[in-house]
């Protein structure tokens, strides 16, 4: 299981992420929501080790992962907000190395690498450079590069961004598997529809808070609600979407 | 009229944006900043054309009156030595822009939707780039171009100084636009002539041969002092006469190079201007239409000996999983990133142009130099593989896309030592091996087996030793980590080092034809620097923490920016 105890994270004494807590167990997927600049991939890159956190922990399996960051890391499988590649590498180039720096065998990781490649279609632009890659397949590659070392936990960072619609469906089904068998699965998504399918917990974030963790079921029925978006942006909306769009309307006219 | 107010101010922001195209590289402002870049890259020109004009100041004030005979002849050597040197930067500076000439798909994609027309986006294209070699002329000569026309005026008066100075700027003028329009000339021909994805990966190839080609030429170029007495159909092989000829002509007087090679130095660039312009105006909106459509070169199916190689140097050198993948990244990087690319093939180069001319001067005094090892042929390899070291090391320390570096980062495992394994065996294949054991053939023909093999092995020695010195406390993933700006300050730290290893080498060349002489010498010069290399080898061993790789830096710079161009 997969433990976050009162992490925060502050810039200049500013808290962006302000003692979070919630855990994401495993054969579950945990959705992890907010809007922009709430503060959700921020707790994700102290998760991952990216950041610094300023307070709290998080634990793995019972265990400070601080203790021992390089056991930690071998055992989670991550795509990041933003497609940052070595766009100068081809898609397979890129794997090879991730599987290298994974320490999976060359033997072993060839196949592996051509089935990715195949089944995400894209088998044919193996050798172009990445650097003319589209959004959608560069989230490919970063969901192939997260696969690869058959992780025990899935930390994936708005993982449908880009991806077309039958990929989108591929990867719902896949991270519905992936949590039946057995593995832990953290995901941030704005695809509220999708978090209601997959997800079995929701944890929403407001201004680096959580105002929210419960499971979808139980969240809808406390909430007398009809659908997570409707809890979300009872919780985390401070707009009103249609007065916004309506004033944009009229800022283009003025 | 309304039309034309708010033309212009469009007009000049698109000229703005393309001249910063044009700047944009890390080569010698940090950051990439295009402005700081284009400060930078100038004061440095202006720098080196100043301490060109002083020495020529200094020499007049200073004259004995004896050199008033060979003034006029020494007037010739120092216009051809600033000539050549335009024709360097500016060759140079178009390879460092030669991305930015023509359009690219970033440039389709954001200003094809924009409601200009192509002939606006043209005709500012046209004046960055006219603004960019006028920049490039300005900064390589703002000193000389007052000095050197006093200096080589034939006589006293103003109309002569005038004449001298007309005369002087139209001939860098001209040697500059040569060169800059050949290279925009041959760009636009083969975007012509070849699908997108061959002409970028010729480019690339073509880039190298550009700087390798300026540095051999600036090198191995003659004075315009041996004119006089170089026949003519020889002399004019060589471009940088063509523009002292222009010089001399115009401004007359009695140490004139022959008519002909001003005609030339006129005929050139004009022609070449012509060519420039007529391409670049053909091709312009031809690639700004049709470039999204391209696709762009990738990696492609290895050539069969590609991959036998690097199958030979997993087997041999990088059976350990993350080595492997930390090598053949330095490769795909120092090959694939263009600024990378560059900064490498100019520290090749230069050591390639210094390494020719040595050569030359031997040949120059006869096969018979070749039969002994001198000092002179000692110090090539030596020079060669300590700028590339060199280069390669300053290399490692420029990130490249850093906001990637999170795969290195979430699969860190085992500390820096494979890392730096892999770092300095790079080094090794790319650097030292070759530049020690290729020439071993030769050396052998021409000094026998055991000098031969000597040599190898010292040279390997040697560079191992380098290598050990300049990665002591390398504790960074090559290209993936940051840098404070100030605290590598590469751009010095990579002069002074180069400075330090070029008079190192010399003295090494001079200590290894000593050993050289007799076994027993042979003997000490292997032991010697084997001894030095263990040394090294154990302290670092015996100091070495199981350290993690330092992706971020931190603490104080060494050298503090002034930032004094705001």
């Amino acid at each position: 299981m997969l433990e976050i105890r009162a992490l925060s994270k502050r810039y200049s004494g500013i808290p962006v992420v302000d003692g979070v807590s919630f855990s994401a167990r495993p054969g579950e997927v945990t959705a992890y929501l907010g809007p922009n600049g709430s503060g959700k991939s921020t707790t994700v890159k102290m998760i991952t080790g990216l950041i610094e956190r300023s307070e709290g922990e998080v634990l793995w399996k019972g265990r400070p992962v601080h203790e021992d960051w390089e056991a930690f890391k071998a055992q989670f499988g991550y795509v990041p907000e933003e497609p940052q590649l070595y766009t100068y590498l081809s898609g397979e180039e890129y794997l090879e190395m991730v599987a290298l720096l994974r320490e999976i065998s060359p033997g072993e990781a060839a196949p592996r690498i051509d089935r990715f490649l195949r089944l995400l279609g894209l088998h044919s632009d193996r050798l172009t450079l990445m650097s003319s890659y589209s959004k959608g397949m560069r989230q490919k590659i970063l969901l192939a590069a997260a696969l690869l070392h058959d992780p025990e936990l899935l930390i994936l960072d708005e993982p449908f961004s880009g991806l077309d619609v039958s990929s989108a469906l591929i990867l719902r089904r896949l991270i519905t598997m992936l949590a039946a068998e057995g593995k832990t699965v953290l995901m941030n998504s704005h695809e509220m529809e999708t978090v209601e399918k997959v997800a079995q917990r929701v944890v929403i974030l407001y201004k680096g808070k959580v105002v929210a963790d419960d499971s979808v079921e139980h969240l809808r029925s406390l909430m007398s609600l009809p659908s997570l978006e409707r809890i979300f942006t009872q919780l985390a909306v401070e707009q009103d979407p249609a007065e916004v769009a309506a004033e944009l309307v009229e800022a283009m006219r003025r | 009229m309304s039309h034309a107010v708010s033309r212009t101010p469009r007009f000049g922001r698109l000229a703005r944006h393309f001249l910063m195209r044009l700047a944009d590289f890390e080569l010698v402002a940090p950051g990439g900043e295009a402005h700081q870049t284009a400060v930078t890259g100038m004061a440095l020109l202006g720098a080196l054309n100043f301490v060109i004009a002083f020495i020529l100041v200094n020499r007049e004030v200073f004259a004995p009156p004896a050199f008033e005979k060979v003034r006029g002849i020494t007037i010739l050597g120092d216009a051809s030595l600033i000539v050549a040197l335009t024709m360097l930067f500016t060759a140079l500076a178009g390879a460092l822009a030669w991305d930015g000439f023509f359009p690219n798909k970033a440039d389709a994609m954001t200003l094809g939707s924009l409601p200009l027309r192509p002939s606006l986006l043209l005709n500012a294209r046209m004046l960055a780039i006219l603004i960019y070699l006028s920049a490039v002329v300005l900064s390589t000569n703002v000193f000389t171009a007052l000095v050197l026309p006093v200096c080589g005026a034939p006589g006293g008066s103003a109309s002569e100084i005038l004449r001298s100075f007309v005369g002087w700027v139209m001939a860098v003028t001209a040697a500059a636009a040569t060169v800059f329009f050949a290279q925009i000339a041959v760009q636009g021909l083969l975007l012509a002539v070849l699908p997108y994805a061959a002409y970028q990966r010729l480019s690339a190839f073509l880039q190298l041969a550009i700087v390798l080609g300026a540095f051999l030429g600036f090198f191995l170029m003659p004075s315009a002092t041996q004119s006089l007495s170089t026949p003519i159909h020889r002399g004019l092989w060589i471009a940088p006469w063509w523009f002292v000829g222009l010089f001399t002509s115009i401004r007359g007087g009695a140490v004139a190079l022959p008519g002909v090679y001003a005609t030339a130095g006129l005929a050139v660039p004009l022609f070449a201007g012509l060519a420039a312009l007529v391409i670049y105006s053909g091709q312009y909106r031809r690639i700004l239409r049709n470039v999204c459509e391209q696709s762009e070169a990738g990696p492609g199916r290895s050539a069969p000996i590609r991959r036998s190689v690097a199958r030979v140097l997993n087997f041999l050198l990088l059976r350990e999983p993350r080595t492997r993948a930390v090598f053949w990244f330095i490769a795909r990087t120092v090959t694939r990133n263009r600024r990378h690319r560059m900064l490498l093939a100019i520290a090749a180069a230069i050591g390639i142009a210094w390494a020719g001319q040595t050569l030359a001067q031997a040949v120059g005094a006869g096969w018979a130099a070749f039969r002994q090892p001198g000092a002179a042929l000692l110090a090539v390899p030596l020079e060669l593989a300590a700028l590339l070291v060199i280069g390669l090391r300053a290399l490692y320390a420029m990130p490249v896309d850093l906001q990637a570096n999170w795969s290195f980062r979430i699969t860190e495992r085992g500390g820096i030592r494979p890392i730096r394994r892999a770092a300095v065996r790079f080094l090794w294949i790319v650097a030292i091996l070759p530049v020690a054991w290729l020439p071993l053939p030769i050396c052998w023909l021409l000094w026998g087996g055991t000098q031969a093999v000597f040599h190898s092995l010292f040279l390997t020695l040697t560079g191992a030793a380098l290598v050990e010195v300049l990665m002591r406390n390398f504790d960074k993933l090559p290209f993936a980590c940051s840098i404070l700006p100030g605290k590598n300050n590469l751009r010095v730290t990579f002069g002074v080092y180069v400075i330090l290893f070029t008079f190192l080498c010399s003295f090494v060349a001079v200590l290894e034809r000593a050993m050289l002489k007799s076994p027993t010498g042979m003997v000490v010069g292997l032991c010697l620097p084997s001894a030095v290399l263990l040394t090294m080898v154990i302290r670092r061993r015996m100091q070495e923490q199981p350290a993690r790789i330092r992706f971020d830096e931190s603490g104080q710079p060494e050298f503090e920016l002034l930032q004094l161009n705001g």
